[in-house]
């Protein structure tokens, strides 16, 4: 099987517990573990959308222990920032199921003390951000959704002997106050006395929308919850700036209780124009290939070359408005329903980004899909730029427009199956039709390969049919050792090794066959820049056998002693003077590598010149 | 207060205040004592003047925004009428280098309000200024 070289770069981060920053959101959900889901969030432009179970785009398979600790220290140890820890938490709580999001609540409990507690609270600006966060959660949490009361109970006791001390700082006065106050509310009750419509009658005419609001939220009964809302609702009417809102207060009123939000219908009404707040929205995207894989991450950078994070999210709310026909003042994209906005507004629904890496969640935030197929990716590099038309009522109103770079892919390489064997043949298709990068689809009979090269990177870049290279010689053969010197005697000399074999011939690379499609314009030197990139290329001859070792000479014979004997007169007498042992012969020599073979050629690369698109 | 051997020191922030037709507000930082923002607001005008007061935000030299509210709800303020928010949490290092690293540094309180009607932010530049806290109460 023939097989695509030199891309061992991109599969070495293979290990389980190395986690690749920066981390898309369809790798977090692939991973699903609580160490993958903290260094996601701690990215810039992370998305919480990760953590929302029911979302449509990549989301956590599951909620489990080892997730939620991991959440939960990343915020007391700072890993994720308190404003997207908030929003992840926040989508938990709203889409778990009821007995996993009060577990999630019963286990942030200990972590409020915690901060609550803390020495570094009234120095530390970041630990009173931390505390802020989770207790906003905690106190506008939807209706409903309780901790577990043996749980919440003895830790609101602990608060309020907490508060008769006076040991308690300020800002944790101010946090266990508000929390106090807040279950005062759950029990129908504010500041001592119980809650009733003639209150709400007062406040609602000091303009108190924090208080409201605070009922709207917590109060026990739903009547009297929903009477909370229409005095928020009444209050939100006599403030806004639409005139046609405060003429039509009654129906404004019912509206808002049945939806949440004054949407307009745009069926008969013209949208005129519609626009950003731009500030926030301006980034470059990088397009990271893994061609062997043929799957791309979509990464933002703010520049060529600068760093890379995750794509940010669009959210539509606070950064869309529109001139709609009819209305005194532009129209924004509704509010969630639990802010009772009244003013007009444009239901998310009558959005859309006509982009196909788009998708729109449930909070009116749209998001792309950052892991693809290449074969998806390809269609983006047609656009100079990430653009993204933005429609309102089906009709194209706005659109944002971003910077859009492909990192450049390694060179690929594409061998013969066996050694010495011929180079696959490849067709290479290379569209021209964007003057800043070029596409190369490949044809060759591993598969399909697509990669998208920037001008300034071609050069660099290479397809290459290419010979395999040349068989390994065969070793010679070691030569035998020397024999072994009978006593007194020398050993006899080892012999040579044989010489090692000759190098197989590298194979011829293969026939290359390219069609330059030039779009609308002149081909212009294409070409010939193209025939330096996408060559056929000769494998390598194989290199020599190793010359065999030659053989050791055999060893010395043994020495033998003198013997002598005494005569009848007393002296010795010499029977034997003995010899000394033999000596070791010599080796024999290496035997002389052998040849390496002689390199391939390249083989035939032909071009086609079409005009049009391929 | 004790501080080990760290130096303790004190802010102090240029004076902020913004006099309109209508409104007129007056800031007050306290980063170390209360670990809040006074902000004094008075309606000059005719009509009720609508505060955002949950959408109070302070936004730090590296671009970090923290909400603050009020520490205790509140509604319009009425013509004539002056009203007084502490908002908070609102701290700041009290010693060493980290407290150090603040002076100069500018801070930017962000308040919507509404005025007949009419919705705007009210910007207010905080530029602190840290100096050891035994000079500051010479």
């Amino acid at each position: 099987m023939r097989r695509l070289l030199p891309l061992a770069a991109s599969l070495v981060a293979g290990c389980a517990a190395h986690l690749q920053l920066p981390m898309t959101s369809g790798e977090v959900a692939r991973l699903g573990s609580g160490a993958a889901l903290v260094a996601y969030l701690g990215q810039p432009d992370a998305t919480a959308a990760v953590c929302d179970v029911s979302a449509a785009g990549p989301h956590l398979p599951r909620f489990d222990r080892d997730l939620r600790d991991a959440l939960i220290d990343g915020l007391l140890e700072g890993a994720v920032t308190p404003l997207v820890w908030g929003k992840c938490t926040e989508a938990l709580l709203k889409r778990l199921p009821g007995a996993e999001a009060t577990a999630l609540l019963d286990a942030l409990a200990p972590a409020y003390v915690k901060l609550l507690t803390s020495s570094k609270l009234q120095t530390d600006p970041l630990v009173a951000a931390r505390l802020a966060v989770l207790h906003r959660l905690y106190v506008d949490r939807k209706a409903g959704l309780d901790g577990t009361p043996q749980r919440v109970a003895p830790m609101l006791d602990d608060l309020l002997r907490a508060l008769a001390q006076p040991a308690l700082g300020s800002i944790a006065t101010r946090f266990a106050t508000e929390l106090l106050a807040n279950a005062d509310v759950e029990r129908g009750v504010w500041e001592g006395k119980a809650v009733d419509e003639s209150l709400m009658n007062v406040l609602a005419a000091a303009g108190n929308e924090m208080t409201l609001s605070r009922f709207a939220l917590r109060l026990p009964s739903p009547a009297l919850r929903d009477e909370a809302k229409r005095h928020l609702i009444r209050v939100h009417i006599a403030q806004s700036p639409f005139a046609e809102v405060r003429d039509n207060a009654a129906a404004v009123e019912d509206q808002v209780m049945r939806d949440g939000h004054n949407a307009v219908s745009l069926a008969e009404l013209t949208v005129q124009r519609a626009w950003f707040d731009g500030a926030a929205l301006q980034r470059s995207v990088l397009v990271e290939q893994n061609v062997q894989a043929q799957t791309a991450r979509v990464l933002a950078t703010d520049s060529r070359g600068g760093p890379t994070s995750v794509l940010p999210e669009l959210s539509m709310r606070g950064t869309l408005s529109a001139q709609v026909q009819g209305f005194s003042r532009p129209l924004a994209i509704c509010n969630r329903s639990r802010e009772l906005d009244v003013d007009p507004c444009i239901a998310v629904a009558e959005v859309t980004l006509d982009h196909p890496l788009a998708y729109l969640d449930k909070g009116a935030t749209f998001h792309f899909r950052d892991t693809l197929p290449m074969a998806e990716v390809v269609s983006l590099a047609q656009s100079d730029d990430f653009t993204v038309p933005v429609k309102i009522g089906g009709r194209d109103v706005a659109g944002l427009s971003w910077g859009l770079w492909f990192q450049a892919p390694q060179p690929l390489t594409f061998t013969g199956p066996t050694p010495g064997s011929i180079g696959p043949p490849l067709v290479v298709r290379v569209g021209l039709g964007n003057l800043r990068r070029l596409t190369f689809d490949i044809d060759a009979p591993g598969g399909r390969f697509v990669a998208v090269v920037e001008n300034d990177d071609v050069a660099a870049f290479r397809v290459s049919s290419r010979g395999a290279q040349g068989s390994v010689g065969d070793n010679g053969s070691s030569g035998s050792a020397g024999s072994t010197g009978s006593e007194c005697e020398s050993g006899g000399p080892g012999s040579d090794g044989g010489p090692g074999g000759a190098g197989g011939p590298g194979g011829n690379g293969g026939g290359v066959h390219v069609i330059v499609a030039c779009g609308a314009g002149p081909c212009g030197d294409a070409p010939a820049r193209l025939a330096k990139v996408i060559v056929s290329e000769g494998g390598a001859g194989g290199p020599g056998g190793v010359g065999g070792a030659g053989g050791a000479g055999g060893s010395g014979g043994s020495r033998r002693s003198a013997t002598t004997h005494t005569d009848s007169d007393g002296n010795s007498v010499t029977d034997d003077p003995g010899c000394s042992a033999g000596s070791s012969g010599l080796s024999g020599s290496n035997g002389p590598s052998g040849p390496d073979g002689t390199a391939g050629r390249g083989g035939p690369v032909s071009f086609e010149v079409v005009f049009g698109l391929l | 207060m004790f501080f080990g051997c760290a130096t303790p020191y004190a802010y102090r922030f240029d004076a902020m205040s913004r006099d309109d037709t209508e409104v007129s507000a007056e800031v007050r930082p306290d980063p170390t004592g209360a670990r809040e923002i006074l902000l004094s607001l008075t309606n000059h005008g005719a009509e009720p003047v609508q505060v955002g007061w949950t959408r109070i935000s302070v936004r730090a030299p590296d671009g970090q925004v923290t909400p603050l509210r009020p520490d205790a709800d509140l509604g319009w303020v009425q013509p004539g009428q002056t009203q007084l928010a502490h908002l908070g949490p609102f701290t700041l290092a009290a010693v060493g280098d980290a407290a150090l690293a603040n002076d100069g540094a500018h801070f930017e309180l962000e308040v919507p309000i509404t005025v007949h009607r009419e919705r705007t932010l009210f910007r207010f530049p905080l530029v602190a200024h840290v100096q050891p806290f035994e000079e500051s109460r010479r």
